[in-house]
């Protein structure tokens, strides 16, 4: 009995905090971004952008072209 | 079956999402966008989205880079479901891919390879052809591919391969005329035999690019103009088939939209002109452009050849004197060593570009080492290339201390949640109505994009120094709480607590609310009751819960 009760307690404090829903806090994970505005829905982020063309890039068109010089001089 | 008779749309460009912001603000006069299949198959999130408000204003058509028509593995069931499903969400007018093979034995080498063009390989390619398009429900188009090496098996040329083929499978064409230059400069084919002896009919889009060339051969890289012999070999295309579908397709050092479209602005030009800018390109033949075989290999066996030098990095291993026709100042051991590079440097760039912090804590030469050695040890077997990355952290953490490790570890983690489905974010209107006593019987899911971590070291810490740009070293050990997650389209860390940790990772296991949080409280531990309000604020400000609508 004590357990529910406390669990309801809890649970109170809990759904308070849902409903007041706190300040974003988190870092971006990649340098250049600011928050959502930076990329936005428009695929202009740096990452997201190499990221969507990794299929294409790798298979179609021998970026291997490009990468290879990129990667030789490394 | 359906759409046997492509419409035609007019001229089109092959969609890159750094155009995209563009296009949305200026809505230029293109009559259609190509998309490349995979890049939305096994993705979710923002290029979804993308491609959702492209499709409002733009008939889109698919391309595909993975269907490996030409390999010996059966169909890939999940990529023709992915496919299909793509399909029937994107509507497109129609489906390409290329007459080329990508890997046997469930390795995927993430390039078009070429195949001997043998009566074996036809037939085959044929019957997969035909199995495709059934369960498609659509007639599908295939393209000419750009290659590298011929094979001495093949015995008749690719033009007639790919007349047949298009005859034998009743499938449509997409005629890349640069490929066509290029193949032709590679082999030193003649450009206007093969233009001549393809079935125009079943072209249904021709496709235009800029290639590099190297002296010895071309590089078909997509990253410079078209240049004026394609031009002109276009030309001769249209005057003998037609008007055609037409696009560019610019993959490299991509210019600004206005540049790409001054290309499209030049097929109209040529296709209209009453001239062509140069004379018909002729490379020297130095042999009949059919070599009849002399021994007969099996098709899986070329395969098996060519694959096994690919990775493995030894082209002795296909017997390149024996396998492939030898072309003046380019021999059979440099055609393969195209493909070969090809493979080491696009799986390095892959892993290479996602662990910069890793590549700043332990330096150059051990990044390439490791990085060179996962690729030698680790074949990529799945048609997502961007997948690869994921056996990379296991691989490497015998070779790198624990807490380089866990940095491997979040890297490769951020790296993925790309790709992660999208999901909404709980709001608190979506609680309205909820009770203590019906809150703790909820379940609260994740959003898709999103893991969290316990590491031995302030991994987090460490990235984040890598961001501000200071020299990394082996931190103290001190465990850390992590949560990676995609919101509005950024990725993004958010330190946690231990017992707030604790809390997450019950909840994310599927416990109703008030399971989750009597396991936080056991042992009544009063202190934790403080923050519980705290945390839940900090979760939802945060969009770390998942609506479940």
């Amino acid at each position: 009995m004590t357990t529910i009760i406390q669990n309801k307690k809890v649970a109170t404090m809990a759904l308070a905090g849902i409903l007041a829903m706190g300040a974003f806090s988190a870092a971006p994970a990649f340098a250049g971004h600011h928050g959502a505005n930076s990329c936005s829905a428009a695929g202009c982020s740096a990452k997201t952008e190499k990221s969507s063309c990794k299929a294409k890039t790798s298979c179609k068109d021998k970026t291997s072209c490009k990468s290879m010089s990129s990667c030789k001089d490394k | 079956m359906e759409n046997t008779n492509f419409p035609v749309l007019g001229y089109g460009l092959g969609f890159r999402p750094t155009h995209f912001p563009y296009i949305t603000a200026h809505k230029p006069d293109i009559d259609w966008f190509e998309i490349i299949s995979e890049n939305y198959m096994d993705a979710g999130g923002q290029q979804r989205r993308v491609l959702d408000e492209l499709r409002e204003h733009y008939p889109i058509v698919m391309h595909g880079v993975s269907l490996s028509i030409g390999t010996v593995d059966p169909l890939n069931s999940e990529y023709l479901q992915k496919l299909k499903a793509l399909a029937d969400q994107v509507q497109p007018k129609w489906i390409s891919d290329h007459l080329c093979w990508t890997g046997i034995a469930h390795k995927n080498t993430h390039d078009l390879l070429p195949v001997p063009y043998t009566e074996e390989a036809l037939a085959h390619i044929i019957e997969r052809i035909k199995r495709v398009q059934d369960a498609l429900g659509r007639r599908i188009i295939l393209e000419n591919p750009s290659t590298y090496l011929e094979f001495t098996a093949s015995s008749m040329s690719e033009w007639e391969f790919i007349a047949r083929m298009a005859e034998g499978a009743d499938c449509g064409l997409l005629l890349d005329v640069n490929n066509i230059y290029v193949s032709c400069y590679n082999h030193r084919w003649d450009p206007k035999t093969y233009i001549d002896a393809l079935p125009l009919s079943r072209v249904q889009q021709i496709h235009l690019a800029g290639h590099s060339n190297k002296g010895t051969h071309i590089v078909d890289t997509h990253d410079d103009h078209v240049i004026d012999e394609v031009w002109t070999m276009y030309r001769y295309v249209l005057e003998k088939g037609g008007l055609k579908n037409t696009m560019v397709e610019w993959d490299d050092k991509i210019p600004d939209f206005p540049i790409v479209m001054e290309e499209v602005a030049k097929a109209k030009h040529w296709a209209s002109a009453d001239h062509a800018p140069t004379e018909m390109p002729s490379f020297q033949s130095f042999r009949d452009n059919i070599r009849p075989s002399e021994q007969v290999t099996p098709y899986i066996e070329e395969l098996r050849n060519v694959q096994d030098a690919i990775l493995s990095g030894l082209s002795a291993n296909m017997q390149p004197d024996l396998r492939i026709v030898p072309k003046p100042d380019f021999a059979p051991d440099e055609q393969i060593q195209t493909y070969i590079d090809g493979y080491r440097y696009r799986l390095f760039d892959i892993i290479y570009d996602d662990v910069p912090a890793l590549l700043a804590m332990i330096g150059q030469d051990a990044i390439d080492n490791l990085i060179s050695a996962y690729i030698e040890a680790t074949p990529s077997t799945h048609f997502n290339v961007a997948r690869y990355i994921e056996g990379f952290p296991a691989f490497a953490r015998d070779h790198l201390s624990p807490s380089a490790y866990e940095l491997c570890v979040l890297e490769t983690a951020l790296s993925r949640l790309f790709d992660a489905d999208e999901t909404v974010a709980l709001m608190p209107d979506d609680m309205a109505g909820a009770t203590p006593e019906s809150f703790m019987d909820m379940v609260l899911r994740p959003r898709a994009a999103l893991k969290i971590f316990v590491f031995s070291y302030p991994v987090n810490a460490l990235y984040q120094a890598h961001l501000d740009g200071l020299e990394l070293s082996e931190p103290e050990k001190q465990p850390s709480f992590l949560c990676v997650y995609r919101h509005n389209d950024t990725i993004w860390r958010l330190d946690l607590e231990e017992r707030e940790y604790m809390v997450l990772s019950s909840l994310f296991a599927g416990l109703p609310v008030g399971e989750a949080l009597n396991a936080a409280i056991s042992g009544g531990d009063e202190t934790a009751m403080a923050y519980i309000g705290e945390w839940f604020s900090k979760w939802m400000g945060n969009g770390l819960l998942a609506s479940a609508a």
